[in-house]
């Protein structure tokens, strides 16, 4: 079943597009990872999608359905409402994310009450058994504390339980774990792929390796559009988008021979900036003519697998 | 690892567009100027010799723009003339809180210890005094005139900018570059002049519009109180004073010196709001 | 041959409250002209105090730095100057390490102001040092936010190296890059590495980064060395559970690479709240009583790899080279 679906989904901030008319569908249950770098567009997809874009930006899409809801129709009141019940949100700095001076517990009644109607001591329940739920130690001395006596990952698990404590159908976490040391990195991978069995879940990355983990479906973004989707194992192997080939040979593994590592040249172009053709030619090692004259649309080339590129590497 | 690119999670040049507060706060601010060089220059006739013909005078009547006062002066050119006065002693005044201010400030934010001790007791204990009982006790005993009183409100008022600038100067000296630039050899008072001043540059503009601000209240509050500059001078405060005794019978002898006060003051401010948004906006807008 | 930098029991601790707080703690190790040291920890591990220490921007409470055979720890005024040319450091964060205000000329100029050397000299080094690095000569004429991240971490390397230092400290050196400039600048490093001989102590958490571009890796726990080795070594037989369990975290960038995870309990506690014995045993899969009371001493496992387990080995490497 179609839980999200969005058609040409274009995010402007000062007539700037930092999402240029992007095409998602999510099902239910399933897990989508929106790897790009610093101005890829994809925090602001995720922003959009919530609706908690900055007053500056303007939304449009031909279609933005989440959970059958016309969410461009919606008025503010009950755009908020969806927050929290129908998806909820897992930022990268859980310090931004928790108010500072409410407790832990407050947060969670709180979370819990504006959508189920339950009096405050099953809510308090619920709340402890959330806390439980996503590994954090005694609970109930946890419940009155507040967001800054704990530390990042346990700050990052509170997090994650007010995420899920109403058991939304769709989660978008923005670089949950990159704030995050690796062994607490590991903990919260872990407690993600444990306790987000149930809902969809959108993960915005930097990390091929974070999106990999976690998502059976991966979409890449460049310059405020989606350059490359497909399965995560084939996206792996055998990328078919220039882009995506040279962020996988530009990460060092681990490998004695210690061969140089073969970067991408130059560096990403500025939202600001728009170019006749494919955003990523200038960096392109397969750039041509019609690359730099005409931007590529995102075309299926084999079953699942969409890529925008004139010249994509053979992936059968 | 995060990385500091200020509060938005995306990049973006924001159009530099000067605040209203800057473009309103800054015509006042240089019409006031321009007006108190022209009185210093050329003061108008009428402001200390009117005709008895012509008291009390409202508003409007011509040749009398502003209305006249009870010997008869034109209060439009009074308040003009006592311009090079409140301006005067409010820059000299802002200079050296200024100057004192930033000098301690920073020196207590760059050497722990000792100094910075110093430093706090100094700006407390002067903080402790009201400014204006402080300048009405040393002018009770030194007299009074422009540089007794324009010295006297800068030693009051130091303590702020000190404060101001010593906030400042920690959080410039806590930069990675500064950092770098130790780590390189520089020495420290090359840091303080080429990283750590430049940078507290803008801070210490705003603060100076907000104190100017502050001096010409205190200067006229002086004068108010018989403290100003020697009663014949026309200065705003010393107006304030003459028109107590006529508040029924013509109340705009009030509403001009207290208006233009007014003016300024708003105007100082404004120019201080705008110029803060504009540092804000700037480091905001800039990755 | 000695070692170009030599550190032994190297101590910082810093006072908090009524107590100390223990950020480094008796660390040994050597480092020989041109090798790259990789230093591995997370936060809390003392690993950037380490270079601050070495750097002698902190106070140290014990223990000695030899470098070129000469004592750094007294050192003073412009002894400590001439220290500084020959060692410098490069920062995380290359936004905020660049003087905002400042032309690219005059940052680069910056240490050779410092250090007196003749300022006709200054436009030859400048360019040519930013040519070395990958930038063009214009670059001298403009300020900083008019470059990306990774122009401006090249910028901050040549900072560095205008004085020609023989020992580089890289703090987390690409972390606050794109991916794909990241490759960008750790190609730049070897290759400077193999032109001026310079000898490197990378600290990051990224260990196939590390693993890449150091000779040898030391992880450190708490302000203390728990491992060292070749960085093969370290990859290939990890001693210490807390090296292996670093090495299973960090995140598969291949289908092929998929591993088994070891996954910690809890989190590194405070330094000032330090856990007796073994002070990683509240968290180790293999942990035992005897690692609550007795604290392991870093000891030689086999030749060049030193642990600080009760029970190293134990667990296997979940990376295979």
């Amino acid at each position: 079943m179609t839980l999200l679906s969005a058609r040409n989904l274009t995010v402007e901030i000062n007539a700037v597009p930092i999402v240029d008319g992007i095409d998602l569908d999510l099902a239910s249950g399933e897990a989508l990872g929106i790897v790009g770098e610093s101005g890829s567009g994809k925090t602001m997809t995720a922003l959009a999608l919530i609706g908690l874009t900055p007053p500056a930006a303007t939304i449009r899409a031909d279609t933005l359905t989440i959970a059958g809801n016309d969410v461009l129709a919606l008025d503010p009141r009950q755009r908020r409402a969806l927050g929290g019940s129908v998806m909820s949100m897992v930022f990268q700095d859980p310090m931004t994310g928790l108010n500072p001076v409410r407790s832990i517990g407050s947060l969670l009644i709180e979370a819990i009450r504006r959508h189920q109607t339950i009096d405050a001591a099953r809510a308090r329940q619920l709340g402890l058994q959330a806390l439980a739920d996503v590994g954090i130690p005694d609970p109930v001395a946890r419940f009155s504390a507040y967001p800054h006596e704990l530390s990042g990952g346990m700050r990052q698990r509170v997090m994650i339980a007010l995420a899920l404590v109403n058991r939304p159908a769709l989660i978008i976490a923005d670089e949950p774990t990159t704030a995050l040391d690796a062994t607490i990195q590991a903990q919260i991978l872990e407690l993600m792929r444990a306790r987000m069995r149930d809902a969809a879940l959108i993960l915005i990355t930097h990390d091929l390796g974070v999106a990999a983990e976690l998502c059976g479906r991966i979409a890449v973004m460049y310059h405020g559009r989606i350059v490359e989707e497909a399965p995560v194992a084939d996206l792996l192997a055998r990328p078919a988008h220039p882009y995506t080939c040279g962020l996988l040979t530009a990460v060092p593994r681990f490998d004695p021979a210690r061969p140089r590592l073969m970067p991408i040249p130059g560096a990403p172009l500025p939202a600001s900036e728009r170019l006749p053709g494919c955003a990523f030619a200038p960096r392109c090692p397969r750039a041509r003519d019609i690359c730099r004259a005409q931007v590529p649309a995102l075309a299926e080339i084999a079953s699942g697998r969409k890529v925008a590129c004139h010249f994509p590497e053979a992936v059968a | 690892m995060t990385t500091a690119r200020g509060v938005l999670p995306f990049r973006l040049r924001l159009p530099l567009r000067a605040p209203w507060q800057l473009m309103a706060g800054g015509i006042i601010v240089a019409i006031l100027v321009a007006l108190a060089l022209f009185s210093f220059f050329a003061p108008p006739a009428d402001a200390t010799r009117g005709s008895l013909l012509l008291r009390f005078r409202a508003p409007g009547t011509p040749g009398l723009l502003l209305g006249s006062d009870q010997l008869g002066r034109s209060l439009g050119s009074r308040a003009l003339s006592g311009l090079p006065w409140s301006i005067g002693i409010a820059s000299v005044a802002t200079g050296i809180a200024l100057l004192l201010g930033t000098t301690l400030g920073v020196l207590g934010a760059f050497y722990g210890g000792r100094v910075r001790a110093a430093v706090g007791l100094a700006v407390d204990t002067v903080i402790a005094f009201p400014a204006l009982v402080l300048a009405v006790t040393v002018i009770a005993v030194i007299g009074r005139g422009f540089w007794p009183i324009a010295i006297t409100l800068g030693l009051s008022t130091w303590p702020i900018a000190a404060r101001v600038a010593r906030a400042a100067a920690l959080g410039i000296l806590a930069r990675d570059y500064v950092t770098a630039a130790k780590l390189l050899g520089v020495g420290p008072i090359a840091i303080l002049l080429t990283h750590v001043l430049p940078a507290l540059l803008p801070v210490l503009l705003v603060m100076a519009a907000f104190i100017f601000a502050d001096m010409l209240i205190l200067e006229s509050a002086l004068s108010f109180l018989g403290l100003g500059p020697p009663l014949s001078t026309p200065s705003w405060g010393n107006m304030l004073a003459d028109s107590r005794q006529f508040l029924t019978q013509a109340p705009w002898m009030m509403l001009v010196p207290a208006g233009c006060i007014v003016v300024a003051v708003v105007g100082l401010n404004l120019l201080g709001d705008g110029l803060a948004a504009r540092t804000q906006a700037r480091m905001t807008g800039m990755p | 041959m000695s070692a170009l930098l030599q550190v032994r029991d190297l101590s910082v601790t810093f006072p908090v409250g009524h107590g100390t707080l223990q950020a480094v703690d008796s660390v040994s190790f050597d480092l020989a002209r041109g090798e790259t040291l990789g230093l591995v920890g997370e936060s809390g591990s003392g690993k950037s105090t380490l270079a601050f220490a070495l750097m002698r921007a902190h106070p140290i409470a014990s223990g000695s730095i030899a470098f070129d055979g000469h004592d750094t720890v007294a050192l003073s005024g412009g002894a400590l100057k001439s220290l500084r040319r020959r060692m410098q450091m490069v920062f995380q964060n290359p936004y905020a390490s660049l003087d905002p205000r400042m032309t690219i000329h005059r940052i680069l100029a910056e240490p050779l102001v410092a250090h007196g050397v003749s300022k006709q000299d200054h436009g030859e080094i400048i360019a040519q040092m930013l040519r070395r690095v990958g930038l063009s000569d214009e670059a001298a004429g403009r300020y900083p936010g008019q470059f990306s991240g990774g122009q401006r971490q090249r910028i901050a390397i040549a900072r560095a190296l205008v004085l020609r230092p023989e020992i580089l400290i890289l703090d987390e050196p690409v972390s606050a890059l794109d991916v794909s400039i990241q490759a960008q600048v750790i190609n730049l490093l070897r290759d400077l590495q193999a032109e001026f001989k310079i000898a490197y102590l990378v600290i990051a958490h990224d260990l196939p980064l590390i693993h890449q571009i150091s000779d040898r890796i030391a992880v450190l726990y708490l302000g203390r060395i728990v491992e060292t080795a070749s960085a093969d070594a370290i990859v290939r037989q990890p001693q210490h559970p807390y090296t292996a369990a670093l090495l299973s975290a960090s995140p598969a960038r291949d289908p092929s690479e998929r591993r088994e995870r070891i996954v910690l309990k809890g989190e590194p506690p405070s330094p000032i709240r330090r856990p007796s014995g073994c002070a990683f045993h509240p968290r180790c899969p293999i942990a035992t009583d005897r690692c609550t009371v007795e604290t392991p001493m870093l000891a030689e496992a086999a030749t060049g790899h030193s642990v600080a387990c009760h029970y190293p080995g134990r667990i296997k490497s979940p990376i295979a080279l």
